[in-house]
């Protein structure tokens, strides 16, 4: 009866998204295919164009991990796995008599995150863990705590290759020429670290100023972070546009602390082949009697 | 057959892969711990025993502890001492539950314990029973002496820990477990440090007021209930095993001297004076294998420690007799200055009159063992399932994963839920209603709006501006206004969601009212298609862009189910109140737009036709109301601003159903129940307009022309009383009259006999005489109604109108008028 009527009335009724794009980034088959398309980052671009324009925005912040650079299509477990076979490598490259093999150097690497964000101390609000933190307590768990310096660097290595600057901040600084460009990360990464990334997917000269939330300032996820660089600006958040691919982080929390914000999700088809990979693990795992899942869960 | 051969060999092969684990992941934990910052502490009795297994692990591994630790001298009961002083109630709470089936002589026994058994205590008679605080507040000898000695264990441990803890900013207590009392009994003292416990395992948490503990690491297990994907949770049915395992045979440390603040406790000093049981051999077990396994590899320590908690888990949840005696542990030690102790496990006999086996379980430390030796062996599988079920709750853990999304997907699916909101012109609202959205706990929805002829600019703006996920929301413009009814068709048309729900914009949610209807609906598929949620009405109005609220108020808050019979009367929960599948809106058709009002009760009266909608009892629906204030127009709401529509389209509503009836068999039941709706809502707004109409005519009471009282309930009652005032007045006067008569007359009777035998005549003395009106009686106004009698009157035939009114006017059915 009534829904008959209502397709009659198509003519009268607009059916719309808030941005088209999102519908193309939700069903893109691999994100960095997406953005490596031009026209796909023209569109983006131009709603960001808007944004700043109509919102005289001074400084645009790019969340750094998936939305500036762009990862492999991988969970982070198998990061973690492929960085502990990459360590036992270079060890061995190294002539090191080292008693680990990559399942130890996995399964010791989360652990010491688990302790580091769990019992880091809390700094107004906030716990972080850090990458040194992390590398220390893994290396004391496999028995080497003399190798902490040479994981840092392993994993930095790792996090180099495996990242590639996303094609639309290029295009981005094109069309905004004289907003500066920062960045802001929730990592266990700290900031000189995640600027030695940038710059060498950038160029050096490129990058503004990084922010971790290892550097203890704060985090987006707790949103300590917005009025920390609302003082360090000396701005107000209206006048600040932060982009990133996390809903809670990158979009909700800046809002909610006045900034604006602009949400560039993954993939749908991503979020699932990670997901996907994570499970296939996660059993394979599992088989071995390793519960993973009880260690990737930080009480925080 | 017997999983283990002897004490040491458990110890060996069960649980020394599992307290191997631990102390890794103790050890990763100390590692992030700061040398100045942090002060770790290993709390008496059960830290006793991990810092000699933590020793001897490092040992094995060659590695030194990354920070200085030291043994704390605690006890729950030393915890409540010390925090006597600073937080008494918290304290004397925590004592009153420790002790709850204490009395209170034993309470006070239990705390001056020391005291009494060092002979420093006088003897006291027996303590009458009374609540510990109003005990502690009498200013008798007892009562003094246990409030000073309170006072003065507070201050000396206050000194104490001041003396260990240093310039530490933040204190980590490592000990067994489980709800962490006594750190929040320190926390709560000794607020100036930050308080944080590595437990082997987390039980839920104290709490004492608002008080709790702060934050605990359960290293091995954190939950409440048992997870049959996760065998360490099999310790929340049976922990005794481990807190037999790490208890020393030592004194708890419930009392503390001015000596004590300056020492260092020393292991091997109470080592010396340990008493050790049979069930010790468990522990020495244990200390070999880390010994001999503390330096295997994570991996090793990882998949050892997953084999032994699976196999321990099985035992620990369906124990054979053989496992009984290896797994229960030493007999349980009444603590709290108490001496004593229980077994896991009780003899399978009665401890007193009334006693039974279900008793026994249910009271058993180990509730599973106790079943194995309480029924018989082809029972005992069924009821260790039953106990099993129980710690069973289903839910995931708390923790959050971090640095993964892993969320569900979004979009179309099961638990999809289409949340359509009209919105033309409102943006005020809008926003308010954006904000209700996208603070949903539960994230698989799409959000429609269905913007019906407003600005769409406007529109965009402030969904622009709200924190809804942006992916999420679909927009659907007409070009001109189509009606309320309409536009939520339009919203639904092509989705393909589970669920619906109109969330119109004037309206707002609970952050979980998504994921409880959702939940609920998932829970009860095979009963209702729909839910809805106990309701708060808001007063409120709109001062430019400003909102600004009246009050609050349950709305219909005796709904307890709905029942179609009750719909028939009139719609009775809001629209925003309401989750329903889609499944029945496609087989009922959609809302019918003919209907510029009532289009949600239409549409909920063919909803139940067809399905049966729950009532999940929270309020988590708003129903903004703008009723103060002119609020005509974009504002108004439908119900307030349409009231006339209301009852226009009542009837229309109705007889759609019952001319329906008449042709089409599927509504002849709805038909003649539209019917009997009417007669219903009729007599109940006839009930509603004693009460309306009395205060509407200035409250005085009176008789409608068709005999009704009308008026105010109180005031009726004082007219009542009027009237009887009035005839007991009369009353006296006819007293007074007869006692002239019998004066007169010098009869020899009483009053009371001539008025009783007057009132046999009165039929007679009626028909024989005239009656002139009383004062109460309006005969003008008789007379001018009622021609013939006063034509009658004027005739001589009647002394006035109250004459013909007793005679003949009362039987005949004409009213009587009052002045």
């Amino acid at each position: 009866m009534s829904i008959q009527k209502a397709i009659n009335k198509e003519a009268i009724t607009k059916y719309m998204n808030v941005n088209d794009y999102y519908k193309k980034i939700l069903e893109a088959e691999e994100f960095r295919e997406f953005y490596n398309d031009s026209s796909n980052c023209y569109e983006i671009v131009e709603a960001i164009c808007d944004i700043a324009k109509n919102k005289e925005i001074e400084i645009i912040s790019f969340d750094v991990f998936d939305t500036a650079l762009l990862r492999e299509g991988k969970p982070e477990i198998l990061r973690f796995l492929e960085s502990a076979e990459w360590f036992v490598g270079r060890c061995s490259e190294a002539g090191l008599a080292v008693r680990f093999e990559k399942k130890d150097v996995f399964l010791a690497r989360i652990m010491a995150a688990k302790a580091a964000y769990s019992i880091s101390p809390n700094i107004a609000g906030n716990r972080e863990g850090r990458l040194r933190d992390i590398a220390r307590i893994t290396c004391d768990l496999l028995g080497h705590p003399e190798l902490a310096d040479d994981y840092v660097t392993n994993e930095l290595l790792y996090e180099a290759a495996s990242l590639i600057a996303n094609p639309m901040l290029n295009h981005l600084e094109e069309a905004l020429p004289d907003i500066p460009f920062i960045y802001v990360s929730d990592m266990y990464i700290e900031s000189f670290d995640i600027r030695t990334l940038l710059s060498s997917k950038f160029g050096i000269e490129k990058i503004y100023d990084v922010y971790s939330s290892a550097d203890l300032n704060g985090s987006k996820r707790t949103g300590g972070i917005f009025s920390y660089l609302e003082g360090k600006y000396r701005t107000r958040g209206e006048n600040i546009l932060h982009i990133g691919d996390n809903l809670w982080s990158d979009y909700k929390m800046p809002k909610k602390s006045g900034w604006n914000a602009f949400y560039l999700p993954v993939s749908e088809k991503e979020k699932r082949k990670r997901q996907e990979c994570y499970l296939q693990l996660k059993n394979q795992f599992s088989e071995m009697q390793i519960d993973i899942e009880s260690q990737l869960a930080f009480n925080m | 057959m017997a999983n283990w051969n002897s004490l040491h060999q458990f110890g060996y092969d069960a649980l020394g892969p599992i307290v191997n684990a631990y102390l890794l992941r103790l050890h990763s934990y100390l590692l992030q711990c700061d040398e100045k910052d942090d002060k770790v502490l290993f709390c008496l009795r059960a830290g006793l025993r991990i810092q000699e297994l933590y020793e001897t692990w490092l040992t094995a591994r060659s590695t030194e502890a990354p920070v200085d630790v030291e043994l704390l001298g605690v006890s729950r009961m030393m915890a409540i001492k010390a925090a006597y002083c600073f937080v008494p109630n918290v304290a004397t709470t925590a004592l009153g539950r420790e002790f709850s089936d204490c009395s209170l002589d034993q309470i006070i026994r239990s705390i001056l314990n020391k005291e009494i058994t060092s002979g420093r205590c006088p003897e006291f008679a027996p303590i009458d029973q009374m609540p510990l605080h109003k005990f502690l507040k009498r200013n008798d000898r007892i009562s003094e002496y246990v409030n000073n000695y309170l006072h003065q264990q507070s201050k000396i441990y206050t000194e104490y820990l001041a003396r260990i803890a240093g310039d530490a900013k933040r204190i980590i207590l490592v000990d067994s477990g489980w709800k962490g009392t006594s750190q929040l009994l320190l926390k709560a003292a000794y607020s100036n440090y930050e308080w944080e416990g590595l437990y082997f395992g987390c039980i839920g948490r104290a709490q004492i007021f608002d008080r709790q503990p702060g934050i605990m690491h359960g290293l091995i297990f954190d939950s409440q209930t048992f997870r049959s994907n996760k065998p360490e949770t099999a310790f929340t049915i049976h922990r005794h095993v481990i807190e037999s395992l790490f208890e020393a045979g030592i004194p708890s440390f419930d009392h503390i001297e001015a000596k004590d603040i300056y020492k260092k406790i020393d292991r091997s000093e109470f080592l010396k004076t340990e008493i050790k049981e049979k069930w010790d051999e468990v522990y020495l077990g244990v200390l070999d294998y880390i010994r001999s396994n503390a330096s295997d590899s994570v991996y090793e320590i990882t998949t050892n420690y997953h084999q032994a908690v699976k196999l321990l888990s099985s035992a620990i949840c369906y124990p054979t007799l053989d496992d009984i005696f290896f797994v229960s542990g030493k007999s349980r030690s009444l603590d709290l200055g108490r001496s004593g102790a229980v077994d896991a496990v009780m003899p399978a006999r009665d401890r007193f009159d009334g006693d039974s086996k279900a008793l026994r379980v249910a009271e058993a430390i180990w509730p599973t063992a106790q079943a194995r030796v309480e029924y018989p062996e082809e029972e005992v599988e069924k009821h260790q399932r039953r106990i099993v079920t129980e710690y069973t709750d289903g839910r995931s853990s708390e923790y959050f994963v971090a640095n993964e999304q892993m969320g569900g997907a979004i979009g179309s699916g099961p638990g999809h839920v289409a949340i359509i909101t009209r919105t033309k012109d409102r943006p005020v609202l809008l926003e308010r209603a954006a904000k209700s959205v996208a603070e949903q706990t539960y994230e698989n929805y799409t959000w429609v709006i269905v913007n019906d002829g407003g600005d769409i600019g406007e529109v965009l703006r402030v969904i622009g501006e709200s924190s809804v996920d942006p992916t999420k929301i679909r927009i659907c413009s007409n070009s001109r206004s189509l009606g309320m009814e309409a536009a939520s068709n339009v919203g639904i048309y092509g989705g393909d969601s589970e669920y619906i729900v109109i969330h119109d914009d004037d309206d707002s949610w609970h952050c979980d009212f998504l994921k409880q209807t959702v939940e609920f609906l998932t829970s009860n598929s095979h009963v209702y298609d729909g839910v809805i949620t106990k309701t708060t009405y808001v007063s409120e109005e709109i001062s430019g862009n400003t909102i600004i609220e009246h009050g609050r108020f349950p709305y219909n808050d005796w709904i307890r189910d709905v029942q179609l019979s009750e719909m028939i009367v009139g719609n009775f929960f809001a629209p925003i109140a309401f989750l329903f599948r889609r499944r029945v809106l496609e087989e009922i058709g959609g809302f019918d737009e003919t209907l510029p009002v009532l289009g949600d009760w239409d549409f909920n009266l063919r909803f139940l036709m067809k399905a049966n909608i729950g009532v999940l009892p929270k309020h988590l629906a708003f129903y903004h109301h703008r009723d103060r204030g002119s609020q005509a127009g974009t504002y108004s709401n439908s119900v307030i601003g349409g009231i006339d529509r209301h009852a226009e389209y009542n009837a229309i509503v109705r007889n759609k159903y019952i001319r329906r009836a008449a042709t089409d068999d599927e509504f002849a039941a709805l038909g003649n129940l539209m019917a009997l709706g009417f007669t219903q809502s009729d007599t109940r707004s006839r009930l509603n307009n004693v009460r309306i109409t009395g205060t509407q005519t200035g409250g005085a009471p009176h008789v409608s022309p068709v005999g009704h009282v009308i008026g105010d309930p109180d005031e009726c009652r004082q007219a009542m009383e009027g009237l009887q005032a009035e005839l007991d007045e009369r009353w006296i006067m006819l007293h007074q009259i007869a006692d002239k008569l019998i004066k007169a007359k010098k009869m020899k009777v009483s009053a009371i006999e001539i008025i009783g035998s007057t009132k046999e005549e009165i039929k007679d003395y009626l028909k024989k005489n005239k009656i002139h009106s009383p004062p109460d009686f309006d005969d003008e106004s008789y007379l001018r109604k009622y021609a013939d009698v006063s034509d009658s009157v004027s005739k001589g035939q009647f002394a006035s109108g109250f004459d013909h009114y007793v005679k003949h006017g009362k039987n005949e059915g004409r009213n009587r008028p009052k002045i």
